[in-house]
């Protein structure tokens, strides 16, 4: 794994490129668009652990931190979503020149998998292939899910005590106001079935919601399948708030349909 | 400030971000570089971000700082030679200082933990004379008569509570001695599990009173979330170290409204402006240490 830092100097992403063994390297690469907040910090192990998962298939990866999160440059109030599309935009380009490649294509996790079907449908070259896992279709409820959340846990742990208003800061992680209102207006829920790239959808949670999606997904032409696999990742249980997110099934799946992708 | 990805360490497996006060340039001579470590699991931007904030917070203040994963946590995969805890948290802590050192021109170093931070830089002070100071976030945690006066009392006017309290002082007399489990088993190949375990409290108390005698300062802090199964008081502190002379260089904070990670942010915002305050304070213009800035044989773990 080599760590770095790109992008505009005065706004630096801290990326980590994991490059397949020589031998199988083959003559393509995934950008990995990681959930936003606490998710973030929850699903960073299993992003590790799904670059080397598509190292072993010869694909190379680009992890990249959004404005704002992580490594990278800005305070955690200061990114919003449309920074942080032309930030995994950044990445595509990134991973094109530092490994050579021409094939891009996307894991979008949570939030991130909102990022990864923009980027996927507003920039050229497309990805050959988008895996989405449990993917946030609409920001006004990801901010309502979060607020309840907070307010469970609130109410069922005796140290949690949140003084910082909903409006202002969600599950310890501050926002300022024009990233509440980019992240509200977020929706990704009609994009699926008019998507032009391959995508498959694996998702932990089987609500009237989810599938109200996959139907949606059905649709489309470039839908590749859906996969359920219960219980790997509890994103909005007050049990497991601060867990890492451990989720084998789920990157396996997802691993497999990025390495078949052959468009 | 500028920030720089780096790999370091024997094995060449460990990341890290150093941030330099000013870009291109190490901290003014004779300040203290920080190092940054692993909370339980959480790779090195800390819970909540809460190590980017400290490490950009005080390099405005000219202090270089490392933050980094241990092996096996974060961006670091697991080194190829078997160690036990205890020794690897050593190794890598010590490779982080010649790192920093190699980045900044720093010669000692104040170590900033939560948890197992906490526990990592308790052995590093204990064992490294290079450290001059360290903040400790939740670490260790001893009982002491009043921590049970104050669990307990209330059961004792409540009857409804004598069951469940019941229960769980059964649970502490028949359990491993004040030990705290931490991260989970994970199927197949999941991330390395951290079993968090106290060592006996004369031991530590023995390991503190020789840091302090070595001019190391301290700063501890307690959360009422972090250990409430062990650590439940203001003065809890003092009363369990109690033989200890800290001789004027240990400062201690109880946030009893705070859980373990500090999730509430305006907390946290406080947490996070006390330890730079703290730092600033206690480090700023201060001069290398006279004690030559290798390990001490007895913990020196590899050849440097």
């Amino acid at each position: 794994m080599n760590p770095f830092f790109f992008g505009p100097s005065n706004e630096q992403l801290y990326g980590a490129y994991y490059p397949p063994a020589t031998a199988f390297a083959r003559d393509k690469g995934v950008v990995i668009c990681q959930p936003i907040w606490q998710e973030y910090i929850r699903a960073h192990w299993a992003c590790t652990q799904l670059a080397h998962g598509l190292n072993k298939q010869g694909i190379h990866v680009l992890l990249f931190d959004y404005f704002g999160a992580g490594d990278s440059a800005g305070a955690s109030e200061e990114g919003s979503v449309g920074h942080w599309i032309e930030d995994a935009a950044c990445a595509v380009q990134e991973l094109r020149d530092i490994a050579g490649i021409k094939k891009i294509g996307l894991i979008g996790i949570r939030f991130g998998a909102a990022i990864a079907c923009k980027v996927g449908a507003e920039k050229k070259p497309a990805p050959f292939a988008i895996g989405y896992w449990d993917p946030v279709l609409a920001g006004v409820a990801y901010m309502s899910d979060m607020q309840s959340l907070q307010e469970r846990l609130e109410a069922a742990d005796d140290y949690i005590n949140f003084t910082t208003s909903p409006s202002k800061a969600l599950m310890g992680f501050p926002f300022s106001e024009v990233q509440r209102k980019s992240i509200a207006t977020m929706d990704i829920s009609d994009s699926f079935s008019g998507q032009q790239t391959p995508y498959f959808v694996v998702h932990s949670e089987d609500t009237p919601r989810t599938r109200e999606y996959i139907d949606k997904c059905k649709s489309g032409p470039f839908f590749r399948g859906a996969c359920h696999v219960p219980h790997e990742s509890d994103w909005l249980a007050i049990q497991t708030y601060d867990n890492i997110i451990m989720s084998p099934t789920i990157m396996d799946k997802l691993i497999a349909f990025m390495a078949q992708q052959e468009q | 400030m500028m920030e720089k990805a780096v790999i370091f360490g024997p094995e060449k497996n460990l990341s890290g971000i150093l941030t330099l006060p000013s870009a291109g340039r190490p901290g003014p001579a004779g300040l203290p570089g920080l190092l940054l470590l692993n909370a339980g699991l959480i790779h090195h931007v800390g819970p909540y971000r809460m190590s980017v904030d400290l490490a950009r917070g005080l390099a405005s203040a000219g202090f270089a700082s490392l933050r980094f994963d241990f092996s096996g946590i974060g961006d670091s995969p697991m080194g190829k030679t078997i160690l036990t805890d205890r020794e690897r948290g050593i190794i890598e802590c010590q490779a982080a200082m010649d790192a920093l050192s190699a980045g900044c021109g720093c010669a000692s170093f104040v170590l900033i933990g939560l948890c197992s931070g906490a526990d990592n830089s308790h052995t590093l002070a204990a064992s490294d004379p290079r450290v001059c100071g360290m903040v400790s976030i939740d670490g260790y945690a001893y009982r002491t008569l009043f921590y049970y006066l104050k669990d307990y009392g209330p059961a004792l006017i409540n009857p409804k509570k004598w069951v469940t309290r019941g229960i769980r002082l059964l649970k502490i007399l028949f359990s491993v001695k004040t030990a705290a489990i931490e991260g989970v088993a994970a199927p197949g190949n999941g991330p390395k599990t951290y079993k968090r375990e106290f060592p006996p409290q004369r031991k530590v108390m023995k390991e503190i009173q020789g840091f302090i005698d070595r001019g190391v300062k301290a700063f501890y802090i307690y959360s009422g979330g972090g250990a409430p199964e062990c650590y439940n008081y203001e003065k809890q502190f003092f009363r369990m170290y109690k033989a200890i002379s800290f001789k004027g260089r240990v400062r201690h904070r109880y946030y009893k409204n705070a859980d373990h990670t500090f999730t509430d942010y305006s907390l946290r915002v406080e947490l996070l402006n006390e330890i730079k305050q703290w730092v600033k304070e206690n480090f700023s213009g201060r001069e290398p240490p006279p004690s030559g800035s290798s390990p001490m044989e007895s913990e020196k773990i590899y050849g440097k």
